[in-house]
């Protein structure tokens, strides 16, 4: 600033009441004085406030023959700046100021002199209509400055330092816009893998076709085809530090067999080597549970099994009258099937305990069970006949969540199973929980689920629940599941509104579905930063 | 989305006349500063700042981190320890969103009080109130050797002592309160913890903690 103009200063209490909320206006009070303060008698903040500033000068004009004192309209309108509490912005989020200076004077102009350079190169406007000042923005970068009101009376004369001169006044007052947190997330590459290696992000997909074999000469049954769609990425968080993915997905089919395989994990962000946990999870389970459904199996019991559930239902609707779900699941969960995916989970847990242990005779570094902390959620299933249609078995511990939508062409949603979580916030269960691998727990977590039809079904992480569903037990809320379907995910979720709409596509191949999927996990959730992962099973009739 | 609410309660009695109070000021100003650089504090952390002298006042509500402004402040009158005990355990019960079934609850509040005396109000009926209440840190911080330390350590055992109220001991101070939160809201998210981990950063050498 020029010092063409003797220049008015607070008092240093004044200074002290600047960012006082309720400070009204008080049209009585003209004890402010006219003083030239000495500098270095001011507190060390004016000192800071004095080197920064982002000047906006204004000139402001009084009724003929206004008789108030100078000091009088510096009352009035420092106050009515401070009135305007002036809020903190972010980036990107439109910003106003508004600052009313009515009924200060009957007649009072206030005209911006456009000497707001400084504010204008942040990219703010001032305009000024009336007796009323709007300061606004669409903040680009953040800001921790001050804005300088400078306010010159073009008519009026006052004796500052012994002679007249135009009243000219200086008032700062902090401009705050933060940055859009966006912006301040790092991506750094994984500084230690520690031996267990994998990549920031995963992109899959996969179509498989069924033609099923023909029943003497009119078979009507369609042939059925599957697209597998998954995508994988490292969270927010872990990419600030440096942190590896610890969220995984796999799956797998057997043709000849007929049943497909799919499974997503979370590792635990405070186990260290969780990542691998849910690998050695989600890999064992299907491996294990490919070799276990072999044609054999199929052969020899699945229709064995599903008989034995008719003729239980049978005699329970004798006996009860009607059929309630649950009884079908605890019933089933006894079966042969019920003991292939205890055998198969027990192992996934097995695999754990014995990597941690072989991992500790290599490296002697102590790694325990619960270094590998994961969760687990997968499904095998697979098309019988027109008759039985799909047939779904599905196990989950742990949060994230699993669901079938649109299930026989109806709006319902079939939930697999029940998240963990429930009365405290926070707490959750894992695979690798040494109570979690007994008969009961891994039973209990089973479900068996048969449709006709179904259009997809769903597994992710709780990078994607967290989110989408306000707790671990709204997970099980059928409008939440299709609001999430219908509308985040092909509509899209942040400011941007980028939803994936090339996941129903169908000019699209499947791998260029789930790179597509990839880039939509990247959407903007505020303190929602964890690893996401997605695996969809699109179903359709050819 | 769960915020993680932060409650400063802020000895601003006569005592704290001058330097000390000065220092107060600029202490959450560098907090805030701070803080609203680091991005997981800029996404989860909501402030709020309760002062105390004669009266108490929540003088900033609890507050998303991208809106706060660091208050004016103003020293003078008793030190009603008590009664500013009683008002955050009001304002956590107004304002911090407790977990249902429908509904994840905010993260268990981080408490920072300072004080520089000893109570001049009646403590008992803000000490049962305050104790009954789940935070998940609380930090009591006596200032300078007129602080009485008794008192706090009953509120908590993470009690800390400056050995004087100088400008760059109380500044250190709030350095160690913004790591600290800092700290928290890294944490929380790393889930599975429900936000109610002790650990602190270890505290600068101007700071003390003190034996119970």
């Amino acid at each position: 600033m020029t010092s063409e103009y003797a220049t008015y200063r607070p008092t240093p209490e004044q200074t002290n009441s600047d960012s006082s909320v309720q400070s009204q206006p008080s049209s009585g009070n003209t004890s402010a004085q006219l003083s030239a303060t000495p500098q270095s008698d001011e507190p060390a903040s004016s000192d800071t406030l004095k080197e920064k500033g982002l000047a906006i000068v204004f000139n402001y004009k009084v009724a003929d023959g206004e008789e108030r004192p100078d000091s009088y309209f510096y009352q009035q309108i420092t106050s009515r700046i401070d009135a305007a509490n002036i809020p903190a912005g972010s980036v990107g989020v439109p910003y106003e100021i508004v600052i009313d200076f009515t009924q200060i004077s009957k007649d009072l102009h206030i005209t911006d002199s456009t000497q707001n350079f400084e504010l204008g190169k942040k990219g703010f406007s001032v305009t000024v209509s009336g007796e009323v000042m709007k300061i606004a923005a669409t903040p680009r970068e953040s800001i921790d400055d001050v804005i300088k009101f400078c306010f010159r009376c073009e008519n009026g004369k006052t004796k500052i330092t012994g002679k007249d001169e135009t009243p000219y006044f200086e008032y700062p007052k902090p401009l705050l816009i933060n940055p859009h947190p966006r912006d301040l997330w790092q991506n750094l590459p994984v500084k230690d893998y520690e031996g267990y290696q994998n990549k920031d992000y995963d992109a899959q997909g996969v179509s498989v076709e069924y033609i099923p074999a023909k029943k003497g000469f009119a078979s009507a049954t369609p042939a059925k085809s599957i697209e597998v769609i998954a995508a994988s990425q490292r969270g927010r968080s872990h990419a600030h530090v440096g942190k590896p993915r610890d969220d995984c997905f796999y799956f797998d089919f057997d043709k000849e067999t007929g049943w497909n395989f799919v499974a997503v994990a979370d590792g635990a962000g405070s186990a260290k080597y969780s990542r691998k946990g849910a690998e050695i999870a989600c890999q064992t389970v299907i491996s294990k549970l490919r070799s276990a459904l072999s044609q054999e199996f199929n052969k020899t019991y699945i229709n064995s099994d599903l008989q034995l559930l008719l003729q239980w239902g049978e005699e329970f609707v004798a006996a009860n009258g009607k059929l309630d779900g649950s009884r079908e699941n605890e019933f089933l969960a006894k079966t042969k099937l019920g003991d292939v995916f205890h055998q198969s989970v027990y192992a996934a847990h097995v695999a754990i305990v014995e990597e941690a242990k072989k991992r500790n005779a290599e490296k002697r570094d102590d790694a325990k069970t619960k270094d590998y902390h994961t969760t687990l959620l997968c499904a095998a299933f697979r098309y019988f006949s027109e008759l039985s249609g799909w047939f779904i078995v599905s196990y989950w511990v742990g949060d994230g969540g699993a669901a079938i939508l649109r299930w026989n062409k109806t709006e319902r949603v079939l939930v697999l199973g029940e998240p963990d979580g429930g009365e405290f916030a926070g707490q959750t269960r894992f695979l690798t929980m040494p109570e979690e691998i007994n008969a009961a727990p891994i039973r209990k977590r089973l479900r068996f689920s048969f449709c006709d039809s179904f259009e997809a079904m769903v597994l992710v992480t709780d990078g994607i629940t967290d989110p989408f569903f306000p707790s671990e037990a709204a997970v099980v809320d059928e409008p939440r599941w299709l609001e999430f379907y219908n509308d985040k995910l092909k509509k899209g979720c942040d400011e941007e509104k980028n939803g994936c709409k090339e996941l129903f596509d169908e000019a699209i191949s499947p791998q260029e579905k789930s790179e597509a999927l990839l880039k939509w996990l990247d959407f903007w959730s505020k303190g929602n930063h964890d690893d996401r992962t997605i695996l969809v099973v699109k179903n359709k009739e050819l | 989305m769960r915020r993680l609410p932060v409650y400063l309660v802020l000895d601003v009695s006569g005592s704290m006349t001058g330097e000390p109070i000065e220092a107060v000021k600029n202490g959450v100003q560098l907090m805030h500063s701070a803080l609203r650089k680091d991005p997981y504090a800029l996404e989860s952390a909501y402030i709020s700042v309760i002062t105390f002298e004669s009266n108490v006042k929540q003088v900033v509500p609890l507050t998303e981190l991208s809106q706060f402004q660091p208050p004016s402040l103003s020293a003078g009158g008793g030190t009603s320890l008590g009664a500013a005990l009683s008002k955050v355990v009001e304002c956590a019960n107004n304002e911090v969103a407790k977990s249902t079934k429908e509904q994840k609850g905010d993260w268990k509040p981080l408490v920072f009080i300072m004080t520089d005396g000893s109570p001049t109000d009646n403590v008992e009926p803000g000490i049962t109130a305050f104790t009954n209440y789940k935070w998940g840190i609380v930090v009591a911080c006596a200032a300078g050797q007129g602080a009485d330390k008794t008192i706090l350590q009953r509120l908590t055992e993470n009690v800390v002592t400056l050995d004087t109220a100088d400008s760059a001991t109380i500044s250190a101070f709030f350095k160690w309160v913004s790591s600290s939160i800092s700290a928290s809201s890294k944490k929380v998210d790393e889930a599975g913890s429900d936000g109610s981990s002790s650990e602190l950063p270890p505290p600068p050498p101007e700071i003390t903690l003190a034996k119970a």
